[in-house]
């Protein structure tokens, strides 16, 4: 598992500043666990500890029991946890789309027949297969994010560190990739950590953590978060309209679970 | 006055293998005090088209006129100083020292004297505190705040045209508020485009909607005419309507409503209600 054992982290030059104070947390294989908070709060900072690239000022991030701060074995902690940012610009480097897929498991030194079976198989899963010729900076940037996503999965790893990953998505290519990630930790056993704003994409995790001002504010399931109005304010998350549109229907005398942020999960409880 | 593309094309990568069309003939206008949300799945033309609206790109047919002029027509850029284009990633065009001396440069270079008034006000127009941001570097920013801080930059040089492209993508609930109202506020005295795909927040603003796929218009008009017209744009995979109106939309298809599906969240329970069977 990913561990955060009470993690601090100032950056240099922060003047002292604190990123994140005494945060605790795992994600176990097979989990998946959604981290939330304002702009600010910590969420990308928390991403970039989990796989070693940041290493912490205080306290411990392990693993599978390796250390991120152990020199000696960063490469273990690199093949373990894989990464997609926040702006896929930061991680294309192929000239064209299945050159840059190939990149990290052809680094690892995988033989060509399999290097070709993953990079068929990742741009498959993120529904790329018909641009996998096409030039990188010729793509939107809702299929550049596609792009980053399919990368991390080529390199195998056991756990996913996925840093807003549906930012610039449409919404149907939004709901492709959050039944992705959703299949990713819960069929294929990857622990995955997903940093989002978005509350149909929070609904789905396992477990939610939301950060405030560097701290952990709340660790416990997305329903209880989705349903404390205080605690969404403090996280940073506005309610979508489904959201509201099912706390109206309560309101009217409806029966509609809560968490319930799909259309076809309401007109389900509406009419079952 | 108004920014106009008419029946506009574009190819990219032309004359070589990877060539493709962009754009296939689109017609489009916004006038000051107008605002128009562009819809239309990834990779449907939409950055391409803000971009030539915004006289980053040329066009390979069609015109683009800015309040009547067209670009050589005069020797000076009508975009100039008039269009004011925030990008997908603004965050990328950060170069000064200070977040209030990157707000400041575009209207310093306009002649707006050193623009320190007028990026205090986009500072506090984006919601951050000048106080709190103006004196830190802007890449110590989080990616949010940075995309706040950009969007700044943009409206200290009061455009007549304002482009936005995604302007609230990463941006937490606070931010999505800011960009808002900020957007309420510019369009007092500009025309604003917004290409986004979070149609629910940015359809109340909207005068017109244009709904774009693979480069051509599968939609443009009102709202109303948008909604009504929404089961044969998710069908043809044009737009994925966000869900409380795919809720509506669900709930016609099993003959539960008549309704056409409406924005507002508060209606829409109403209507589905009142519609019967509910249990």
């Amino acid at each position: 598992m990913i561990r955060f054992e009470s993690v601090g982290f100032a950056y240099p030059g922060s003047g002292g500043r604190s990123a994140l104070t005494r945060v605790t947390l795992t994600v176990e294989p097979g989990e998946l666990v959604a981290v939330a908070g304002a702009n600010g709060s910590g969420k990308s900072t928390l991403a970039r500890l989990a796989d070693g690239l940041l290493r912490p000022t205080s306290g411990s991030v392990t693993v599978d029991g390796v250390d991120t701060a152990d020199d000696e074995r960063v490469w273990d902690v690199r093949s373990l946890v894989g990464m997609v940012f926040q702006d896929p610009d930061d991680q294309i480097v192929g000239t064209i789309v299945e050159e840059d897929v190939a990149f990290g498991p052809g680094n690892l030194g995988v033989a060509p027949a399999e290097l070709r079976e993953r990079v068929d198989a990742s741009l498959a899963a993120v529904g790329l297969s018909a641009l996998s010729r096409r030039e990188p900076h010729l793509l939107s940037e809702g299929q550049k994010q596609r792009v980053a996503i399919a990368g991390a999965l080529a390199m195998r790893p056991a756990y996913l560190v996925l840093d807003e990953p549906t930012s610039m998505l449409d919404p149907g290519g939004r709901r492709s990739v959050l039944d992705l990630i959703d299949g990713l930790a819960h069929r294929e056993g990857h622990g995955v950590l997903h940093v989002s704003h978005d509350a149909t994409g929070i609904a789905r995790a396992d477990r939610v953590i939301v950060l405030e001002s560097g701290c952990v504010a709340y660790d416990g399931t997305p329903a209880g978060l989705l349903s404390d109005q205080a605690m969404l304010a403090r996280a940073g998350i506005a309610l979508p309209e489904i959201g509201v549109l099912a706390d109206a229907l309560r309101a009217l005398g409806a029966r509609v679970p809560e968490g319930t942020m799909d259309a076809e999960s309401l007109v389900g409880a509406l009419w079952p | 006055m108004a920014l106009t593309l008419t029946d506009v094309a574009f190819d990219y990568a032309v004359g070589t293998s990877l060539a493709q069309p962009a754009l296939r003939g689109v017609t489009f206008s916004v006038a000051p005090g107008e605002c128009v949300v562009v819809l239309g799945p990834s990779g449907s033309g939409k950055t391409t088209l803000l971009r030539i609206a915004g006289g980053l790109l040329i066009p390979s047919r069609g015109d683009v006129t800015v309040d009547g002029m067209s670009r050589g027509a005069r020797r000076v850029d009508p975009f100039r100083g008039a269009v004011g284009l925030a990008f997908q990633r603004p965050e990328a065009q950060f170069f000064a020292a200070t977040v209030g001396e990157d707000v400041a440069f575009g209207p310093r270079n306009l002649g707006n004297g050193d623009g320190a008034a007028a990026a205090e006000s986009a500072l506090e127009l984006v919601g951050l505190s000048p106080g709190d941001f103006a004196e830190r570097s802007p890449f110590t920013l989080s990616g949010g705040e940075a995309r706040r801080a950009a969007l700044a930059g943009i409206l200290a040089m009061s455009p007549r045209y304002l482009l936005l492209d995604e302007p609230t993508s990463g941006l937490d609930a606070a931010g999505h508020r800011a960009v808002s109202e900020a957007i309420a506020r510019a369009r007092a005295t500009a025309g604003v485009v917004v290409v986004t795909h979070d149609a629910a927040e940015f359809l109340d603003h909207a005068d017109r909607v244009l709904v774009l796929q693979e480069g051509a218009a599968a939609f443009s008009g009102s709202v109303r005419d948008l909604l009504a017209d929404a089961d044969r744009l998710e069908a043809g995979g044009a737009w994925v309507p966000p869900e409380h109106v795919r809720a509506q939309l669900l709930a016609r298809r099993l003959g539960r409503t008549t309704s056409p599906p409406v924005l507002d969240p508060g209606e829409a329970a109403r209507i589905l209600f009142a519609s019967g069977g509910v249990t």
